[in-house]
């Protein structure tokens, strides 16, 4: 099977490339025999191993939600950042940073971005209606993130002082910098709770290529799916986007890119996205240290220059074909 | 065994506006039944009631003994198939992983196609004469060659009944005697389908009944021979119809 082969060639390219962003650094260090009790033992595990760890989970979830919302949406265009999740979770995020709750306990930062990203499905499930279209969809999606770009805004707006508005600027950003392995055990059961609930829906997003009434007639019942659907992306990213900020254009270019290699198949798209957007952050992490100077780049800034451009392409490719 | 489906005394409301009003229907196996009627007579409606697709405002439809609500939604997909209008793909999947889909009510989730499912399909693909579409992708084809696809996705489930939303609308004369004879075959294998139908010599031709809806309500209903000859039916279409009895078969005039 050609899918088959996809997934062993990414799984050990994403290994491959995981070993070697724990060796590669201002020093190198050998990830597999680093002796205990010495400063490369520290290095590698509490600054480096933190860093690829987040960079393979939050990479695999935008992967993932990515393809899965393209899949139920039928757009290739789609992307956790069009139905709100991740500026929901920004929002969240912030109100904790600028209101100082994120001093007082270590689980206030993730908690706050999973409320955000909580109260954006609510939302749009509100706006959208009970029987809503896809369409309406992607409009009430459309709705809150304009809205809670403008709570944002606001936030910025009267911060108390320069400070506390570089942090919440800094950190919006996205960035893997400075995480510590406590940050990836706050987040990680909330990514992987959330990403095995979008990987059930594989067949159903199947069902989906032939339309809404067939896939229902093929024996789904689509309220509850899309639920699970768009609920496991808001569980995943909500936690992703509090412990990394934003990281945009993953869920947008990954699957784009994997798609013609497991024959456009919704399902099969699921799990190359997850590895393929896992190895492209790993990558774009690397990238990012090594062309650092003093101040280092963040990874969200990287991210959006190369999707920026890469969401027009595929715009202008599908006007001129028959999606 | 499932013998028959049957909407009985079917009500309907879109928002306000009666859609249905106090129709029943019959389909039972072994039969192709012809539904007919002028444009926004409630046929596709009905049709989507029948595969509960929509809920009634009133009445039933009954599967066999037992209603059809009451029926799991995988048990109704492996009983019933639906053809809807257009019938849409929306990425460009290869011909036969589309076929395919037509075996998701038949196995759990972690199931791949067992041996039963690959004859199913194999044997879908060749009542539609799809076999040298297989390969292709179904984006690129015409409309004639993906109108068979989509017939090959409903025989691939095997289903008791199939509901076809005007399957021939828009194929040209040889593909839609070629859809009307292999829905014809489905019937004479012991399956039902109710077909809603624009041409009323394909109606008259193919179908072994036929029922005529106006307005949301039947105005006829029984063999085609006497429904084409209902005045009822000719004030329905607000056209004249003539029926002229060939030996080769029913021919159809309107004017």
């Amino acid at each position: 099977m050609r899918s088959t082969w996809v997934l062993g060639l990414l799984l050990t390219l994403l290994v491959a490339v995981s070993l070697f962003a724990l060796a590669y650094g201002e020093v190198w260090l050998n990830p597999l025999a680093a002796g205990e009790e010495s400063w490369r033992y520290t290095v590698l595990w509490e600054i480096r191993l933190p860093r690829v760890l987040l960079a393979v989970l939050v990479g695999a979830v935008l992967g993932l939600s990515g393809a899965a919302l393209q899949g139920l949406l039928r757009n290739p265009l789609a992307d956790p950042g069009i139905v709100g999740v991740s500026a929901c979770a920004a929002l969240g995020a912030v109100v904790v940073l600028y209101s100082g709750l994120a001093a007082v306990a270590w689980f206030a930062l993730p908690l706050g971005g999973m409320v955000g990203a909580g109260l954006s499905v609510l939302l749009v499930y509100l706006l959208s209606g009970n029987q809503s279209s896809l369409f309406s969809l992607i409009l009430a999606g459309m709705a809150v993130n304009a809205f809670v770009g403008a709570l944002i805004s606001l936030v910025l707006n009267v911060a108390a002082n320069p400070f506390a508005m570089s942090e919440i600027v800094y950190w919006l950003l996205g960035s893997f910098a400075n995480r510590s392995l406590q940050d990836v055990y706050i987040a990680a059961p909330f990514m992987l709770a959330g990403s095995l609930a979008v990987l059930t829906s594989g067949r159903y997003l199947d069902a989906l290529s032939l339309g809404e009434e067939t896939a229902t007639t093929l024996g789904f019942d689509p309220r509850r799916w899309r639920w699970i659907v768009v609920g496991g992306v808001a569980a995943s990213v909500g936690a992703a986007v509090s412990v990394s900020g934003n990281i945009g254009f993953v869920g947008l270019v990954v699957p784009h890119l994997l798609r013609p290699l497991v024959g456009h198949e919704p399902r099969r798209l699921l799990w190359v996205s997850a590895l393929g957007g896992a190895i492209l952050l790993v990558l774009a992490d690397m990238l990012v240290q090594s062309i650092s100077g003093r101040v280092e780049l963040k990874l969200g800034v990287i991210t959006a220059l190369i999707g920026g451009p890469f969401f027009l392409y595929i715009i202008m490719r599908t006007r001129s074909s028959e999606w | 065994m499932v013998s028959e489906l049957r909407a009985e005394q079917i009500d309907f409301r879109y928002r306000d506006v009666p859609v249905l009003r106090d129709v029943s229907l019959a389909l039972a196996r072994g039969e192709i039944v012809g539904l007919i009627g002028p444009n926004g007579a409630g046929k596709t409606t009905l049709l989507r009631i029948l595969s509960g697709l929509q809920p009634p405002d009133a009445g039933r439809v009954l599967l066999g003994e037992g209603e059809l609500q009451d029926l799991s939604t995988a048990e109704r997909a492996r009983l019933l198939a639906y053809l809807p209008q257009g019938a849409p793909a929306h990425w460009p999947l290869q011909v036969e992983r589309v076929v395919e889909l037509g075996r998701i009510p038949h196995r759990a989730w972690w199931q791949s196609l067992a041996e039963a499912d690959r004859q199913a399909v194999d044997n879908a693909i060749a009542a539609t004469d799809a076999e040298r579409l297989r390969g292709r992708i179904v984006t690129t084809l015409s409309g004639g060659e993906r109108a068979r696809v989509m017939l090959a996705r409903v025989f691939a489930t095997e289903p008791c009944f199939i509901l076809a939303d005007e399957p021939v609308a828009s194929l040209d004369p040889f593909h839609q005697l070629q859809v009307m004879a292999t829905l014809r075959a489905h019937a004479a294998g012991g399956g039902g389908v109710l077909v809603v139908l624009h041409d009323l010599n394909l109606a008259a031709r193919f179908c072994d009944r036929l029922v005529a809806l106006d307005c949301g309500r039947r105005v006829c209903e029984g063999a085609p021979r006497e429904v084409l000859a209902d005045p009822a039916l000719a004030a329905a279409y607000s056209v004249r119809i003539d029926v002229v009895e060939e030996p080769d078969g029913l021919w159809v005039r309107y004017r």
